[in-house]
């Protein structure tokens, strides 16, 4: 009897000992990677800032270690000092101007692990302005090359609009990183843009250059614009659905915002909710059955939901007394939500993400007054702009790797924006 | 003649004395008179030609995050639909609502909305037909002062008063 229960009691510590193995094991180990120029590049100071920005790019990918030398003396040959330095790949760059203001990216990338050249291609752009194109995708091109998640989402366009002074703003596109700017739509009064489908051709936007809020539809590679739609009072898209074919409105037909949704082929309107206060920023949730938006319906905004076939509104968010500014993905919402009871002075807004299938929550930032949330079109990331100490910056929040960056605002005060 | 010369000048007198009677004898007559009628502060509204005269129409302030009117806000309305009445029929009324920089900027859209429309109910209630006014919304793109204080932001929340011909 005594043997069999010291022989039961060893098997069982010798199964508690594996169970604890097991977690250990889980932890993930990124390869380190450093960005050198070659020295038979040229425009030394564009290549510098393509050095910057592909550094950046490698790090918000979360994928990546990098390494940056201190000393501008190493170059590709010094391989042996970068493996003592647990170097695990290195990206050698050289630029090539063209009279034509067009250049050449020549990408190396050898695998210091294996010995080996393992990416040795060229990059182009007609346009040397378009340079961070060029860094993030490059970035692409290492990260596939790994076969880590994608973050194609890098090389695709964001679009805001900008206030320049009072009734007067631009409709402006940009990498995601804000460094590159194209101004498309200038003079007068022309806001909320938003990407009317993933392709990024056309978007759309409202339009006050006359009496009445209209909102318009502009291609970007033939210039053609289309109306949609007016209404008296104001008109915002704020969410379009996931087959490009219906959109949520707030207008104010009878001077009374509400939401509406509108079928682009059958140009048939749907008021959504019959409120006497604020309704604003819808957005579906859950395959499109569903709406989140903001109401002032219990004094101060906050987010209510709604199924889209019935009537009548629930509170979505418990916590906080000013919660506005919605994105969504999914199942899942972020919005802005005030944090310190004081609004003047230093109020600080943060950011939550939440779901709406569950008690899930977290907080997203921390300080400083954090608005315009928009999720990347993948939905693992997610922009925004941060204001502390007059100062705004640009964010991204990856979500699943728990980091955030910032890269600096250089002119003008953001009305709206889109990615 | 000489009588018609006469009664001229008795005229003339008379009004000279009249004026003369007019003109504060002290400083503080003078001041007395100038406190009785309080001076435009023309940042606060806007001159609108109505009737042939330049009528200076107020504009209609609101506390943070809100579109009820409080009494002073009550009082400067029944002012405004007044002077406003006077207006020709195919003369429209604009009502531009405004917020300061605080939330969203669409959910500061509605709330300028919403100020205009509380202020276009009480002229409606004061006898401006409802179809003469228009009202629309800038959010908070159309500041009157820039700078990060109470007294800015305060002066941002405001509806003002323009004329569609």
């Amino acid at each position: 009897m005594k043997t069999i229960f010291i022989i039961c009691l060893v098997v069982n510590l010798l199964f508690s000992v594996d169970a604890k193995m097991e977690i250990v094991k889980t932890k993930s180990i990124l390869p380190t990677i450093n960005v050198l120029l070659s020295k038979k590049t040229d425009n030394k100071e564009l290549s510098n800032k393509l050095i910057k920005l592909i550094n950046q790019d490698l790090k918000v990918s979360g994928h990546f270690n990098v390494y940056e030398f201190n000393n501008d003396n190493i170059t590709s040959n010094d391989r042996l000092i970068m493996k003592e330095n647990g170097i695990d790949l290195s990206l050698t760059l050289e630029l090539t101007q063209n009279n034509d203001s067009s250049i050449l990216l020549s990408i190396s990338l050898f695998d210091l692990n294996i010995n080996k050249l393992v990416i040795n291609t060229n990059l182009t752009t007609s346009n040397k302005n378009r340079y961070p194109f060029l860094s993030h995708r490059t970035a692409i091109l290492i990260n596939d090359h790994l076969k880590a998640p994608s973050i194609k989402w890098m090389d695709r366009f964001v679009i805001f609009s900008r206030i320049l002074d009072s009734k007067e703003s631009e409709i402006v596109i940009s990498d995601y990183t804000l460094t590159y700017e194209k101004v498309i739509i200038k003079g007068g009064f022309n806001l909320f843009p938003k990407w009317s489908d993933k392709t990024q051709r056309s978007f759309y936007y409202t339009t006050y250059n006359k009496n009445i809020p209209t909102l318009l539809k502009y291609d970007l590679f033939t210039k053609k614009i289309k109306k949609i739609i007016k209404s008296d009072g104001m008109l915002v898209l704020s969410d379009i659905s996931k087959d490009y074919k219906k959109l949520l409105l707030t207008m104010s037909p009878k001077g009374q915002p509400d939401i509406y949704l509108f079928n682009l082929e059958t140009k048939y309107k749907t008021q959504l909710t019959n409120y006497d206060g604020i309704d604003v920023g819808a957005n579906f949730i859950e395959d499109d059955k569903k709406i989140v938006f903001v109401s002032d319906r219990l004094k101060y905004p906050n987010i209510f939901v709604k199924e889209l076939k019935k009537s009548g509104a629930q509170k979505f968010i418990y916590h906080g007394k000013n919660n506005s500014s919605l994105t969504s993905y999914k199942d899942y919402i972020v919005y802005k939500s005030r944090d310190i009871k004081n609004e003047f002075g230093y109020s600080s807004f943060n950011l939550y993400l939440v779901s709406s299938k569950s008690d899930f929550m977290m907080r997203l930032t921390t300080f400083g007054v954090n608005e315009f949330p928009k999720f990347s079109i993948d939905g693992e990331s997610i922009l925004f702009i941060k204001t502390y100490n007059n100062k705004s910056s640009i964010g991204i929040i990856r979500i699943n790797y728990n980091k955030s960056f910032l890269f600096p605002l250089k002119v003008g005060r953001i009305q709206s924006i889109d990615w | 003649m000489k009588n018609c010369i006469l009664f001229i000048f008795v005229l003339f007198i008379v009004s000279c004395s009249q004026n003369s009677l007019e003109v504060p004898q002290t400083s503080e007559e003078s001041l007395n008179k100038i406190d009785r009628k309080s001076s435009i502060d023309k940042s606060k509204g806007n001159y609108l030609e109505v009737a042939g005269n330049k009528e200076f129409v107020s504009n209609i302030y609101f506390e943070f995050d809100k579109y009820s009117l409080d009494e002073n806000g009550l009082k400067l309305i029944k002012s405004n639909a007044l002077k406003l009445l006077k207006l020709k029929s195919n003369i429209k009324i604009k009502l531009e609502g405004n917020s300061d920089e605080f939330g969203t900027d669409e959910y500061n859209y509605a709330l300028a909305l919403k100020r205009a429309k509380s202020v276009k109910d009480i002229l409606v209630k004061n006898g401006i037909k409802a179809s003469s006014i228009t009202i629309f919304s800038y959010g908070e793109i159309n500041p009157v002062c820039k700078d990060k204080t109470k007294g800015c932001w305060s002066k941002n929340r405001r509806v003002e008063h323009k004329l569609i011909p």
